[in-house]
């Protein structure tokens, strides 16, 4: 069993849903943003005019669709109401005391008929918080009361009727009654409003009024009215028909939110204009307020700040002013160039204060593979494993270059060869009437000399200078004339050290030299460090500390003669106490300080002598870091007071000698660890404290030295690379680096293909013609080269009118003399078609030297070519719904003048020509292609997969169709997953505990054990994963022996539910540049993909069925024990649902989830892995503190119930029980009564039980268990219960699962009366036997 | 379609849009199966068919005949013209069961261990798939015209339509008739449609007559032929055999239906039209939007020779498949697989689907191109 290991590299970072509202405390102005499954909870500092984060992100288990801040008259802070895209509902409060989300009440919105709504559901929330209302079904609203009881999450919505089956909006009328109004379009198209009062038992019409054909917003005015607000007009409504209306510029529009309610609303359109609507007794006005990114989300926070979210750009915090701004001043990070433009263009009343980088949509990717050139910028083009994303639509296009590890903002920089080393050191000089000169100095050492740079600052001077001169410094004490082996500033910062071969010299605020301590004669300084007052000084294998005093003289405070001459000297960080030196024997001795005696550390040999070596706490350990001549990196943990090492660990960074260098960097200390592939070392805290690598988007580094000090240059770096001395400052520490290339909005990319030959990027766009694009108005493809240095367009091909681009690959092996080569497929959809016709083959290519773009070759087909892949020195193509295989074949025919000569670029290849040699129907559509050896996988528009195999014999090449997928699958990407090494191949069975299970299921088949099985990824609409495997050639052909006309069968391997919508998966990797320990060879990324919401997305498969198993099941005790704000069901949030099929998923492992295990306390992390009685009574306690319930005896109830049940069980053994067991020896009285059919029954047993008819069922079961009582399904599966035996205690504990319910309970008298007598003998026959036995299961329920 | 699907990928079009675009598309151009064949396995007109819902995969037919084939849509022959025949996996031979026409077929909804047919020789019969023995009957008295089980398998009653004026519920956990409500006055002609609560002790909801009751003479009333829910189970179709088809909203309190149409082609002889039991394949009915022309379909036997594909929320008729030789009875759609079965009184089975959904292996190619040797054997592009 081969398990998926699915994560996400950077999250989604659509914003889904916003809200504001005083929800942390009642003076906090809070915007809640909801991103995916994600909340992020911030707090407007309104004087700054930014976004204060509160706590961490919080993640839950479903993909949020709607944010609205509740605000209940008896309450001081706001509740938070969430609705998912499952139709869950979730009412979320703070608790300021733990900074925690806590979950006030949750619950499902089901309808056993009924038809759901296309798209997401409708959400409305009364003005004064009494209730929200939710349309999921057509025609079907459940109206809630925000009371004491939804809190609880035991209410059950009555569900209401109403005509409308195609709703288009609500809202709540403002008044003293609950009055909904319902926004909708019948099936003429026409629209209206109908408001109906709410009642307990039925929802009656109260008015109708016709509105404008292009409706879609309707918000409540007050006094009964209604603002329509529409496409194209605003009008407002009421009981006696349409008030008035005034008409707003034509625009879809994308969201609203209210400026003040019933007085003024902000409107966003699909253009990215934001405008007000100003409701007056006089009449309705519209303003233009100015261009803001194209929204999805709205959310006023109140001080004239507004928070506009994107789904398909950059978001945007913005305030609102009275009179227009001329130049706005974009925000740092804005990559919309469109939004500079428009918003520069005057006139507007919005003022940019910060911004929010978003990927979304991701249209394409490509991964830069071999080739990639190194950037020679700083920091610029694309490195080899970095992502290329075409992300936005038309209105704001951009590449993003996305790339693990950090970039370096290069702020100064001089050309200047042959540096080796270089520091850099602030010196404090005269103070003088308040401000502080201070000099900043960078000793750059060369092969013979030295020079000394500075420039000096005013520190605590109100204005900055416009720019800092650096210039040489004047030849003064400064040895300039031989290079230096160290520089520093000594402790009080008003001295300077520099060592040279020959003397230490201290050297003042001027340069002058003020005390020197020369080396012995013929024994000259060879290594050194300076750190403060302390300087380490080593002559072959004599060491000697020497101290600065007063900054006035230098003096030998010890001496040690050590086995061997010294390499490399590190002084402890920050307190110098120890002192680390490498041997050139390969020894690594920590000495103590002052007096340089051995500590008891003893390093472990590392293979190679050392050639850095840095002593510092990162987080809140100590580590010994050692870089060595070879490129590696060690990585010591160290014990306190030095007794011994940890944890050691190796990684290989570069081939070249490594230099560390400490800085900090926005006040955390990081290590840069420079060679030719350069990474930052930092302590995660978000990981507990680990140390993580982050790779430096930038050139071959050399040397780096921190910047201390500068005013200037806060969190700066002295880097050399490349005959540069340059100061940078790096981004801040993530594992992913994200830069953004804007593009005009008529240059959108749509398919993006990287080719390393001529280190070039292809792009294909639709260009609107009255922009930059065409001659005329209309829609016109292009399929532009652009650098990938710069991003600069290189060349392009204008296509022909109607004939848009649909796919890109890169088609060097076609021939080999060409390089460079790009195949386009595009599709000719005329007007008046409604589906392409026609469509064309080209083949591109650049040629770097004439720096031409050039169409080499065309072939026109019959249809849309939606897909193409390089394949056996040929093309295949997916054309409508064909396959056809394109060779580059010698004419046949002599090259007719080509038909649009025209074009530029037009250079069709004189003998040879694109020719199709196979032709295969595939299916509806073939959308998207993978290639894996000879298989070809074949994604459809709605059926699935197909699989074809390439065959020659006699010279004809054939495509024969093997397998199918036979589902409704509406696929969006299919990607081919590499075979398992070798090595894993022994490894990927489950131990034998499995060996039961495994008979059963189709997958452990021999046929699909074979390493020769193709095994692919399908990715669909429904925002599924699904893995297939198909048996090899060799079985097939065994297979085909005996029934030439059966085709293979498939097995579906892994479901499960992503929660977006992949458009690209892409093989490659982000860890390319380092072998990462932590990445064993059983766990192999291999494929990337990007999403609709802006993920992008790794996955990996795990090699090794037993690890794959442990994760599993570490996965599951992870999503019930560690609870999730809104308590929706994690096994729902993944459940593999289509419109066809709904099932649990398996086969794939939540990597984001099981990420999150490194970062809980080890406590936690015991239980969750081992499961234990004692988290009972924690969480219980956590849950009462936490749970904000007013009322004591409310809260004892809660307690009593809990402590009464023990657990809920339904073995699969007898699946139609659901057993209750109890704490107590006998069932409580109270239960007794309750459920007294019961427990007569059984009353000298600590259980209960109630009989589920089926399967389909156990949801009802899980509605079964209430909220209201706290309990707590669990289910063992049965095959882990009769095989415990085999099981080591640890595997036992950790499959226990636990599921997590809330529901009605009015269903348990339903199912109570469904009690059979026979099961209840069985069970005490076995199965009371077994429990009893072997109760481990962990009791948990946290609120 | 190249449009729609670049757009869903920048999500300027909603999934959902892009797949009701499509599947409208795909759908009205079901056509003969040309690389696809049920073998012919009856003898007498095919009354009744049935695909299981678990799988998808299993074909249950019985007809006059009085035999009971079950196929495996999954298990092909191959014959000479290279086309996939399916041949009957397992059958009951005529007159080993049921001793009249078999007028109804249904798979029990949650596994395919159980199915139940019903006949004219007064009886509701139970079988277990597995072994094809049978499980147990219940004796109606009457000719039993059709019976239904549970959609879902939530229960276990089954409501059986026989010649009497009442519909019984056969109950399969106690083996007798839990009850019987009261249908019509006399037969089943007076072409009303009745909607009961069962769980309720008044248990008629409506009588859903639009327009019938107009017409004073009963004998005029057209009957209704058949009735459906829709998927969601928020609609009833019914249609008439005077070619009307009528959609009732099952939720509000229908005064008039929510569509009312008539099918072009004149209805044959045959009495017995059936619709088939799901509208079409799930992997498009909830990607339809209830007020526009979508992929919401449901394919009406006429009588004739022909199949009638009618859109369920608009009530337009999409097309007319004509490929049996005598009056058309019965349609099952297999969901998931873009596939129709239909029968008919000419005891064929024939299979439909969207052309571009056929891929031709090695030898079926080979196969075409010897019999079409003349137009398209290597047409280079497609």
């Amino acid at each position: 069993m081969q398990y998926q290991y699915v994560v996400s590299a950077h999250k989604s970072s659509a914003v889904s849903a916003c809200a504001s509202g005083r929800f942390t405390s009642p003076q906090n102005d809070n915007l809640i943003v909801a991103r995916g499954n994600r909340l992020e909870i911030t707090c407007l500092d309104k004087a700054a005019g930014a976004l204060a984060p509160m706590g961490s992100e919080h993640r839950l288990n479903g993909h949020i669709a709607h944010l609205f801040a509740l605000q209940p008259a008896d309450r001081p802070t706001a509740l938070l109401l969430a609705l998912s895209a499952k139709q869950q509902y979730a009412v979320l409060s703070w608790d300021a005391a733990s900074g925690q989300v806590v979950t006030e009440g949750a619950g499902e919105i089901s309808e056993r008929t009924g038809r759901r709504r296309e798209g997401r559901s409708l959400a409305a929330v009364d003005a004064q918080s009494r209730a929200f209302a939710v349309c999921a079904y057509q025609g079907i609203v459940h109206v809630f009361a925000v009371d004491a009881r939804v809190r609880r999450g035991v209410r059950a919505a009555p569900a209401h009727f109403i005509d409308e089956v195609r709703a288009l909006d609500m809202c709540f009328l403002a008044g003293d009654t609950l009055e909904l109004a319902v926004l909708s379009e019948d099936a003429e198209g026409a629209r209206r409003v109908r408001v109906y009062a709410v009642g307990a038992e039925r929802m009656e019409e109260l008015w109708v009024c016709a509105v404008d054909a292009a409706a879609t917003h309707v918000v409540a005015l007050g006094g009964g009215r209604l603002l329509v607000v529409g496409d194209d007009a605003v009008s407002v409504v009421g009981s006696g028909g349409r008030v008035r209306g005034v008409a707003r510029r034509a625009a879809r529009v994308a969201a609203v939110a209210w400026v003040e309610r019933g007085a003024r609303l902000l409107v966003a359109d699909s253009d990215g204009l934001l405008s007000l609507v100003v409701v007056r007794p006089a009449g309705v006005f519209v303003e233009r307020l100015g261009a803001v990114p194209v929204a999805s989300a709205l959310a006023y926070l109140g001080d004239g700040c507004v928070f506009v979210g994107s789904a398909c750009g950059d978001s945007l915090l913005a305030r609102l002013r009275l009179t227009p701004i001329p130049e706005p001043q974009l925000p740092a990070g804005l990559a919309d160039s469109v939004l500079a433009q428009r918003m520069a263009t005057g006139d507007s009343f919005i003022e940019p204060l910060a911004a929010f980088a978003c990927l979304a949509p991701l249209v394409d990717l490509c991964v830069a593979g071999q080739g990639a050139g190194k950037g020679e910028g700083g920091g610029g083009g694309v490195a080899a494993g970095s992502v290329v994303a075409c992300s936005g639509h038309r209105t704001t296009p951009s590449i993003r270059v996305v790339r693990n590890g950090v970039g370096v903002e290069p702020l100064a920089q001089l050309d200047c060869d042959g540096v080796a080393r270089t520091w850099a050191l602030t010196l404090a000089g005269s103070t003088d009437a308040g401000c502080t000169q201070r000099r900043v100095l960078v000793v750059a050492s060369l092969a013979a000399a030295s020079r000394v740079l500075a420039w000096t600052e005013m520190a605590g001077h109100a204005e900055m200078a416009d720019h800092v001169e650096m210039a040489e410094l004047a030849p003064c004490g400064w040895a300039t004339d031989r290079p230096t082996l160290a520089a520093g500033a000594t402790a009080s910062g008003a001295c300077a050290v520099q060592v040279t071969r020959d003397h230490v010299t201290l050297l003042d605020f001027g340069g002058r030299a003020v005390a020197q301590w020369p080396a012995a004669p013929g024994q000259p300084i060879s290594v050194a460090a300076v750190s403060g007052d302390a300087v380490v000084v080593a002559s072959g294998a004599r060491l000697a500390l020497l101290h600065v005093r007063g900054d006035a003289s230098v003096v030998c405070v010890s001496e040690r003669v050590l086995p061997s001459a010294v390499a490399c000297i590190g002084v402890q960080m920050p307190d110098a106490e120890h002192v680390a030196v490498g041997l050139w024997d390969g020894d690594v001795q920590v000495l103590t300080l002052p007096a340089l005696g051995r500590a008891a550390l003893r390093v472990p040999a590392l293979g190679a002598p050392a050639r850095s070596l840095l002593l510092c706490t990162l987080g809140s350990a100590c580590y010994l870091l050692v870089g060595t001549g070879d490129g590696r990196l060690h990585q010591l943990a160290l014990l306190d007071l030095f007794l011994g090492v940890r944890d050691h660990r190796c990684v290989t960074l570069g081939v070249q000698p490594l230099l560390l260098a400490p800085f900090f960097n926005r006040g955390q200390l990081n290590v840069f660890a420079a060679c030719d592939h350069s990474a930052v070392l930092f302590a995660a805290p978000a990981h507990r404290g680990r140390l993580m690598y982050a790779n430096v988007d930038a050139p071959e580094i050399a040397c780096a030295a921190p910047v201390v000090g500068s005013a200037e240059f806060p969190d700066a770096l002295c880097l050399v690379s490349g005959g540069r001395l340059w100061v940078g400052r790096p981004d801040p520490v993530q594992r992913l680096h994200v830069r953004a290339w804007p593009l005009p909005p008529w240059a959108a990319p749509h398919r993006i293909a990287f080719n390393g030959a001529v280190y070039a990027l292809a792009t294909t766009h639709e260009a609107v013609g009255d922009a930059a694009g065409g001659d005329g108005p209309g829609e016109f493809g292009r399929l532009s080269v652009l650098s990938a240095q710069s991003m600069g367009v290189l060349g392009s091909v204008l296509l022909e009118p109607f004939e848009m681009p649909e796919s890109l690959c890169v088609a060097d092996g076609l021939d080999v003399q060409r390089s460079g080569v790009f195949a386009m497929g595009s599709s000719v959809v005329l007007p008046g078609d409604d589906d392409a016709r026609s469509g064309r083959v080209l083949l591109a290519q650049w040629d770097a030297r004439a720096r031409r773009l050039l169409v080499v070759g065309e072939l026109a087909v019959l249809g849309a070519v939606y897909a193409l892949a390089p394949f056996r020195g040929m093309l295949v193509a997916a054309v409508g719904s064909r396959l056809l295989l394109l060779a580059w074949q010698k004419r046949t025919q002599p090259l007719a003048a080509p038909a649009s000569t025209d074009a530029i670029g037009w250079a069709l290849d004189a003998d040879w020509e694109l020719v199709v040699v196979c032709s295969q129907q595939a299916q509806i559509a073939a959308l998207s292609l993978c290639i894996s050896g000879d298989t070809i996988v074949v994604g459809d528009v709605l059926a699935s997969a197909a699989v074809f195999r390439y065959r020659e014999d006699g010279g004809r090449h054939r495509l024969v169709p093997v397998a199918r997928d036979a589902a409704g699958v509406w696929t969006t990407a299919v990607a081919a997953l590499p075979p398992p090494l070798p090595q894993n191949r022994a490894l990927l069975a489950p131990p034998p505990v499995d060996m039961e299970m495994s008979a059963r299921l189709p997958v452990f088949d021999q046929a699909f054990a074979s390493a020769e099985c193709v095994r692919f990824v399908v990715a669909d609409a429904h925002h599924n994963i699904i893995r297939i495997a198909v048996p090899g050639a060799a079985a097939a052909a065994a297979a085909a022996s005996e029934d030439a006309d059966v085709e293979d069968r498939t097995a579906v391997e892994a479901r499960w539910h992503l929660g977006d919508q992949i458009n690209v998966i892409r093989a490659g990797a982000l860890v390319m540049d380092i072998p990462d320990p932590e990445f064993p060879d059983f766990l192999r990324p291999h494929l990337l993909f990007g999403t609709l919401q802006g993920a992008l997305g790794v996955m990996a498969s795990v090699e090794n069925g037993h690890i794959g198993r442990i994760l599993d099941r570490l996965q599951t005790n992870l999503a019930h024990l560690v609870p999730t704000p809104g308590m929706w069901d994690y096994q729902k949030w993944r459940a593999y649902k289509s419109d066809q099929r709904e099932c649990m998923a398996f086969g794939v492992l939540d990597g984001d989830l099981i990420e999150t295990f490194l970062d809980l306390p080890t406590e936690i992390q015991r239980k969750v892995f081992t499961g234990n009685e004692t988290a009972t009574a924690t969480a219980t306690a956590t849950a009462t503190a936490a749970g904000g319930d007013p009322s004591d005896s409310e809260r004892e109830r809660k307690l009593e119930y809990w402590s009464r049940y023990e657990r809920v069980e339904l073995l699969a053994d007898y699946p139609k029980l659901v057993i209750f067991f109890f704490r107590q020896s006998s069932v409580p009285a109270d239960i007794l009564a309750r459920y007294g059919d019961v427990a007569r029954r059984i009353p000298s047993h600590q259980f209960a039980y109630i009989d589920v008819e089926r399967s389909p069922v156990l949801s009802t079961v899980e509605y079964f268990a209430s909220a209201q009582h706290g309990i707590s399904v669990f289910y063992n599966h049965a095959h882990f219960y009769n095989k415990m035996d085999s099981l080591d205690a640890k595997m036992l504990e950790d499959m226990v699962r636990v599921v997590n319910t809330e529901g009605s309970a009015a269903m348990v008298g339903f199912y109570l009366q469904k009690l059979v007598d026979e099961q209840i003998r069985a069970l005490k026959a076995e199965g009371v036997q077994k429990n009893i036995t072997f109760n481990v299961s962990i009791n948990l329920k946290v609120e | 379609m190249s449009g729609i699907v670049r757009n869903r990928a920048s999500g300027v079009v909603s999934a959902a849009a892009m797949q009701r675009a499509v599947s409208t598309k795909v759908l009205r151009s079901v056509a003969l199966a040309e690389t696809k064949r049920v073998s012919r396995a009856h003898t007498a007109p095919v009354h009744c068919m049935a695909i299981d819902k678990v799988e998808h995969r299993f074909l249950l037919s019985a007809g006059a005949d009085t035999s009971i084939q079950l196929f495996d849509l999954e298990a092909t022959q191959k014959t000479d013209t290279c086309a996939s025949q399916i041949e009957p996996a397992h059958h009951i031979p005529a007159e080993s069961g049921h001793t009249r026409l078999i007028s109804s077929i249904e798979w029990y909804a949650a596994d395919t261990g159980m199915f139940s047919t019903a006949s004219f020789d007064h009886t509701v019969r139970i079988w277990d798939a597995v072994e094809l023995t049978e499980a147990c009957q219940f004796d109606l008295g009457s000719r039993v015209n059709s019976h239904r089980m549970s959609a879902t398998g939530s229960h276990s009653l089954i409501a059986a339509a026989d010649e009497s004026p009442y519909i019984r519920l056969c109950d399969l956990a106690t083996g007798a008739f839990a009850q019987t409500v009261s249908a019509h006055a006399q037969g089943c002609n007076d072409g009303c449609l009745k909607l009961w609560d069962i769980r309720r002790a008044d248990s008629q909801l409506y009588s859903l007559d639009a327009g019938n009751s107009l017409s004073t003479n009963p004998s005029k009333r057209a009957a209704i032929s058949s009735v459906l829910f829709t998927e969601d189970g928020c609609r009833v179709v019914s249609a008439r055999s005077d070619h009307r088809v009528q959609v009732w909203s099952v939720t509000n309190f229908p005064i008039e239906p929510l569509v009312d149409c008539h099918i072009s082609i004149e209805t044959g002889i045959g009495s017995s039209a059936f619709l088939s039991p799901g509208p079409i394949g799930a992997s498009m009915t909830s990607a339809v939007d209830g007020t526009t022309a979508g992929s919401e379909v449901m394919f009406i036997p006429n009588g004739n020779t022909t199949v009638a594909m009618v859109d369920i929320s608009s009530g337009q008729q999409v097309a007319l498949l004509d490929g049996h030789f005598a009056p058309t009875t019965c349609t099952a759609w297999r969901v998931g697989h873009l596939e129709l079965y239909t029968s008919g009184a000419d005891s064929e089975i024939i299979v439909w689907c969207p052309p571009a959904n056929e891929a031709l292996s090695d030898a079926q190619m080979e196969a075409r191109a010897d019999a079409w040797s003349d137009d398209d054997s290597d047409g280079p592009n497609n």
